[in-house]
């Protein structure tokens, strides 16, 4: 019950001011005068309410508990600290959801419905790769070898579509590369000791070498066999309104919710990622752990490697590259501590669509990609930053 | 008697969840040593805190020489001459000891070159003020414990504290170098210097204390005094209420023999051999470096050894990691929680359950309620002090942490459960708790190996105690024969 009305009142006051700074520029652009917009200054002004009663009733609340007597009043810093706890628990959420307001205001076609899905659809290898380097951080470590994995996965599922193999067959191929690929980052950080960052430096460079080797530097196509049209639709398709990557990506973030939250595995990421010494004597197969972990991450560049092959129907020597970058910082920017043990996967998709959101408002107002890079840049230091000031350890 | 340097007056410190002190107030007098008591989470070391600026007081008033403070950091107090040694050493181990006197304060020569001369004669100078015999060369990492104590006490006179603060200073210190901790503390209490000593021992409070401030609960309950209190009525302001016999302890019928140890051999023990049988306690006990902890680890399997043998119910076993160790039945807590006993920045209850996953987790998922039940069951028996299981362990007091290690091996339930000092930091009352609970593991029928610094607690709740010097076996006693002297007399043997 108490939780409910933080979120309510958080919500409530970010959510509903933001929504109606929206539907005032839309209503006030006279193109926009449309049911969407009314529909959004509903919701503002009913968020906006509900967010004001809550504040009103805890506010009286704490009148009547302040009677000079320090435990009242420390019931009332409670109260105050459980909201500023709470938006720092949420914070990347309620930055997205400020970020969505202010890119609304800059350009009228930003806040449209097929835009979002736009924006999911154009980033959702970004928020996959981000699901599996998830784990790599978590553990304290880092995956940077996730860019060319994806690349040398993405050719062999081409090559194996374009030379009349199954669709099948393709997918699983390229998986499984994904998945051996992380798992010998982890048996060279685990089994051996070695820092993450030098190995999967020695494997980005390996798997970019060989995605060269087999595509012979130049990109191919799908070609035109029958299997290469459903090999498309994995990354071009839709499902009635939902776009196939999407869908992809919410399965995805549904299990990797799932196994970091609820099992004992995830628990032990955790764990290995906060204090490695204490997971050991706590009986944690530590090395099986840390394997297992690079594995997801070698996988989830597998499933990307697929997904971007498939909405580009070629293979390129070149695909991926840099991506590890995005990843990353989404994963920084969706909270998740680059010191390890701290972090929640659930927020890498909302730093991936930050942005993404980003990409997408300044490609709307012509900027050139170039200062985009920089502006990126910008944004990842500032989110590392907050990171390094918020959760001093 | 002495003059009053430092007055804490109605100090209020909130944290989320937890009003840790509500009107507290301490006095620090010129030349005396004052004792800081109170139960785990009284708020001694917040107290302790907000004076040396770690904290900000939400209320209250602190007088310094006459006029009010309020430190944003801990450098700025050491600079007015507070300083606070804390139970985590801060000194850098791979540093010299002068190195580590002048940290942050290097003195230099006119062209910006260290002036090394300077620093170690003067470093080698406050050393010998205070009567220690360790070179300013040496590495801080080839020091004992107490030995770097005494350099932390060191770099507080290099800087001239009035006040000293000791946070538990004792509590990982081997009996035989507690008594040149008080023989620097009366070197600096005839410097005029003030003390606060914050401690769980009792008796070390009669012997080096002057006055004592009791807090309960974050609340002040008075200052007496030392020459006019006793233990009971010292425990009793403490805890709230009076406390029987300290030692419960309750023989038990044996059983088989259930972890026997026979010639184990390693770099860090030698040709060690011992039995511990269902229903029994058995006690190790020596100095510092005599290998309690080395061998408690080997059989944890975190040490490797080649000679000798393990047997679990009379069958050979030969763990390779604690995982498999703890397949087998064996548990082993550690003594150092905060380096690897606990997940610090995880929740309460996650830390409970860190090592008995398996048994609340089916087809891999774990089963959170029964998880809640089982830690709100540990919290309720050993009166873990925190304001919710998902607080973060970080944010606990040392002694509930304490707790809360100990609540996860008993967790674990195991056939042989090995504790490295188990009572460390934690007060009278709740020791008392936690050895009611090594009774009842006894009554279940496992076998217990507790290794711990303290005389008192190995002589009164082993059945059995084994004797260890220098990596080597140096005999073993039963309850009846087992005394101080007798010990004593084995170890020099
Ligand atoms: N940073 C913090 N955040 C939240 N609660 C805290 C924090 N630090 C201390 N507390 C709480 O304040 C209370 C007092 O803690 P404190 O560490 O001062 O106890 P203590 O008297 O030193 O106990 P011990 O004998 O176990 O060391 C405890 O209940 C503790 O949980
Ligand atoms: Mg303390």
């Amino acid at each position: 019950m108490k939780s409910i009305k933080k979120a309510m009142i958080l919500i409530g006051a970010a959510g509903g001011f933001a929504l109606f700074l929206v539907s005032v520029y839309r209503i006030f652009n006279a193109q926009l005068v449309n049911a969407p917009s009314f529909l959004i200054l509903i919701a503002g002004i009913v968020l906006l309410a509900a967010g004001i009663v809550c504040y009103n009733s805890s506010v009286r609340e704490q009148k009547a508990l302040q009677k000079q007597d320090p435990s009242a009043k420390s019931a009332y810093m409670d109260r105050v600290q459980s909201v500023v706890d709470f938006s720092g628990r949420y914070r990347p959420v309620l930055i997205m959801l400020l970020v969505a307001a202010v890119f609304s205001c800059m350009h009228p076609r930003f806040l449209t419905g097929a835009n979002f899905l736009n924006i999911l659809k154009q980033n959702s290898h970004y928020g996959i790769l981000a699901a599996g380097v998830c784990f790599a951080i978590l553990l304290g470590g880092i995956d940077i070898s996730i860019g060319s994995v994806l690349a040398f996965s993405g050719a062999v599922a081409a090559l194996i579509v374009s030379s009349g193999g199954s669709v099948v067959l393709a997918v699983v191929a390229a998986i499984l590369i994904g998945a051996a690929a992380g798992l010998a980052n982890g048996v060279f950080i685990a089994r051996f000791k070695l820092q993450p960052m030098i190995v999967s430096l020695a494997t980005m460079s390996i798997f970019r070498g060989a995605t060269l080797v087999l595509t012979d530097g130049k990109s191919f196509p799908l070609g035109k066999l029958p299997g290469s049209d459903m090999f498309k639709a994995i990354g071009q398709g839709s499902v009635g309104f939902l776009p196939v990557p999407v869908l992809i990506l919410i399965v995805v973030y549904a299990a990797m919710f799932y196994i970091l939250n609820m099992t004992a595995f995830g628990r032990h990421v955790y764990a290995i990622g906060g204090n490695e010494e204490a997971a050991r004597l706590s009986g944690i197969n530590v090395e099986i752990t840390k394997i297992i972990a690079h594995m997801m991450s070698g996988l989830m560049a597998g499933v990307a490697g697929v997904m971007v092959t498939a909405r580009v129907a070629s293979a390129t020597p070149t695909a991926g590259n840099g991506y590890e970058m995005d990843a990353i910082a989404a994963a920084v920017i969706g909270g998740i501590s680059l010191r390890g043990g701290e972090g929640q996967v659930l927020f890498a998709i909302v730093g991936a669509v930050i942005i993404g959101m980003l990409n997408n408002i300044l490609n709307l107002m012509n900027v050139s990609s170039y200062y985009q890079t920089i502006i990126k840049g910008v944004v990842i230091l500032i989110a590392v930053l907050l990171d390094a000031k918020s959760k001093d350890r | 008697m002495g003059k009053v340097v430092l007055e804490m007056r109605d100090i209020v410190k909130r944290f989320p969840g937890v009003l840790a002190l509500n009107g507290v107030s301490l006095k620090v007098y010129e030349g005396e040593a004052m004792a800081l008591l109170g139960e785990n989470g009284a708020g001694k070391s917040t107290l302790m805190k907000c004076l040396t600026g770690v904290y900000q007081r939400d209320e209250g008033s602190i007088l310094y020489n006459g006029r009010e403070i309020a430190y944003t950091n801990a450098r700025q107090a050491q600079d007015d001459g507070i300083a606070i040694i804390h139970q985590e050493l801060n000194l850098i181990p791979r540093m010299k000891v002068y190195e580590n006197i002048f940290l942050g304060r290097e003195v230099k020569k006119k062209g910006g070159a260290l002036d090394k001369k300077y620093m170690y004669e003067k470093s080698a100078e406050l050393l010998r003020e205070i009567r220690i015999n360790i070179s300013p060369n040496a590495l801080i990492s080839s020091l004992s414990i107490a030995q770097q104590q005494m350099v932390e006490i060191a770099k507080a006179l290099l800087m001239d504290a009035k006040v000293i603060v000791m946070d538990e200073p004792t509590d990982a210190l081997p009996d035989e170098e507690v008594e040149s901790l008080f023989n620097i503390i009366r070197e600096l209490k005839k410097k005029n210097k003030g003390i606060v000593y914050i401690s769980h021992r009792l008796n070390e409070i009669f012997e080096i204390c002057d006055r004592a401030t009791i807090l309960r609960d974050g609340q002040f309950i008075a200052e007496k005094l030392v020459s006019e209190l006793d233990q009971p009525s010292l425990i009793s302001m403490m805890v709230g209420r009076t406390l029987d016999q300290q030692f419960p302890y309750e023989p038990m019928p044996l059983g088989d023999v259930v972890l026997s140890v026979k010639g184990l051999t390693n770099n860090l023990v030698r040709d060690i051999s011992f039995e511990v049988r269902s229903g029994e306690v058995l006690g190790i006990i020596g100095l510092v470096g005599a290998g309690r902890t080395e061998l408690a680890q080997t059989i944890y399997g975190l040490h490797e050894w080649t000679e000798g043998e393990i047997l679990l119910k009379g069958k050979p076993i030969h763990p390779a990691n604690p995982n498999q160790a703890i397949r087998h039945g064996i548990y082993y807590m550690t003594e150092d929680r905060k380096r690897n006993g606990l997940v610090l920045i995880m929740d309460v209850r996650k830390n409970i359950s860190l090592s008995a996953l398996d048994k609340i987790t089916t087809f891999g998922k774990v089963d959170v309620k029964k998880e809640r039940a089982i830690c709100a069951d540990f919290i309720e028996k050993i009166n873990v002090k925190t304001p919710s299981q998902n607080q973060r362990v970080r944010n606990l007091s040392g002694g509930n942490q304490q707790k809360v290690v100990l609540s996860k091996a008993l967790m674990t339930e195991p056939d042989v459960l090995i504790l490295d000092e188990p009572t460390r930091g934690i007060d009278v009352g709740a020791k008392k708790e936690i050895y009611l609970l090594i009774n009842q593991l006894k009554e279940r029928g496992k076998a217990v190996i507790m290794i711990s610094s303290e005389m008192p607690e190995i002589l009164g709740m082993s059945d059995r105690v084994l004797v260890l010097h220098e990596g080597r076996c140096k005999g073993e006693l039963s309850r009846e024969e087992a005394t101080q002297e007798k010990i004593m007399e084995k170890i020099l043997s």
